[in-house]
């Protein structure tokens, strides 16, 4: 399949899912479900030292069509063999860009994107799933939002967007299966 | 706003002569009777005993909470958050609930979660309200809250009073 639209830094298509792993909490095999409080206040949505210093920064997520979940966990485990991000979280791009904030009255519309950021050659062409990964940029980085904000604005406007972004993430999620996440060698004998 | 208050029921009891005048004959007998059946049974006193109860035992838990992100450390484990955070979460914690505690009130007990970055966070919760308070190892302590078009935030440094405003937003979440 020809995917021309997809170029580096290029915003990904309104009508796309965007999925981000992360760590279920304690209560998640007895109620099923995640709160947006639980959400933000794991930090999922809080961008990395490394995702501040990316260029643009952006906080990784991964297309859904072209990155299944267990793809996106293998690459997690290719820095943590054992990692416990199992729940997976799933995002509208429109509804990421849909989100307004509000700063003493005044709407801020347009504070997100969403958009392809391609992995090394050698990593894009060779491991599965590894072209759908995309990045969440704008507004989780203070440096991006608008300059007529003060530090302290810019500040509880990230926050805002953040728990905006609990809060969508909260309505779709679901756990990863053990079954699932089998070596692969050992998924193609059974 | 908001604010969850048991004065009301308690001053039902006091107007119960009143209510007897307006409420005449076995109507208001039978609701004399009913009305002294809560001052003996004292529903109200063993409704806030049993809050108490219930908040000392949550408090227990996110201190055991703490003492086991603690063992993790301690035991080896890799984890994305140090001691020196869950000091200072700790010592956040006793702050704020002192200051409510010397009021005679009981502060909620917050969800409490660590982070990505050395930092761990608290968070209350009621109705619109929504409150957080992040503390990080490096002794910073950022205050965050928020209630549908509401947007507030204030930083201070660990062993900082805490300002006004912080209490007040606190309080919202304080019985």
């Amino acid at each position: 399949m020809k995917l021309n639209f997809i170029k580096n830094l290029a915003s990904v298509p309104e009508h796309c899912y965007v999925i981000r792993l992360t760590r279920p909490p304690k209560d998640f095999h007895e109620k099923k479900k995640i709160s947006s409080i639980q959400l933000d206040s794991d930090g999922v949505f809080t961008p990395s030292t490394a995702d501040r210093e990316s260029t643009p920064p952006h906080l990784s997520v991964w297309v859904d069509f072209l990155t299944t979940p267990v793809q996106a966990y293998r690459f997690l485990q290719g820095t943590n063999p054992n990692s416990d991000k199992k729940l997976v979280l799933r995002l509208s791009v429109s509804e990421i860009r849909n989100i307004v904030g509000i700063v003493e009255g005044k709407t801020y519309p347009n504070l997100l994107n969403v958009v392809w950021v391609f992995l090394e050659e050698s990593v894009r062409n060779k491991l599965p799933g590894a072209r759908g990964h995309s990045g969440i940029t704008g507004g989780l980085f203070e440096q991006l939002l608008p300059n007529e904000l003060t530090k302290e604005q810019k500040k509880n406007l990230r926050k805002y967007l953040r728990s905006e972004l609990a809060k969508l993430a909260s309505n779709d999620c679901f756990l990863l299966k053990e079954g699932q996440l089998l070596p692969e060698k050992s998924n193609k004998q059974t | 706003m908001a604010t969850f208050s048991l004065a009301a029921p308690n001053d039902l009891l006091v107007r119960n002569p009143l209510i007897l005048t307006l409420v005449a004959g076995e109507e208001g007998k039978q609701l004399s009777d009913k009305i002294q059946k809560i001052k003996t049974d004292e529903p109200i006193q063993r409704l806030i005993l049993t809050y108490e109860e219930d908040n000392q035992q949550k408090h227990q838990k996110l201190l055991d909470y703490i003492q086991s992100l603690r063992l993790e450390i301690i035991s080896g484990l890799e984890t994305e958050f140090t001691l020196s955070v869950l000091k200072n979460a700790e010592q956040v914690w006793k702050k704020m609930r002192e200051i409510f505690s010397s009021q005679g009130k009981c502060l909620e007990i917050p969800d409490a979660c660590p982070g990505y970055n050395d930092n761990l966070m608290y968070t209350w919760l009621r109705g619109e309200h929504y409150l957080e308070c992040e503390i990080f190892g490096s002794g910073e302590v950022e205050f965050f809250y928020r209630a549908n078009n509401e947007v507030w935030g204030e930083d201070i440094k660990l062993g900082q009073e805490f300002s006004t405003a912080i209490i007040e937003k606190a309080a919202l979440f304080a019985w």
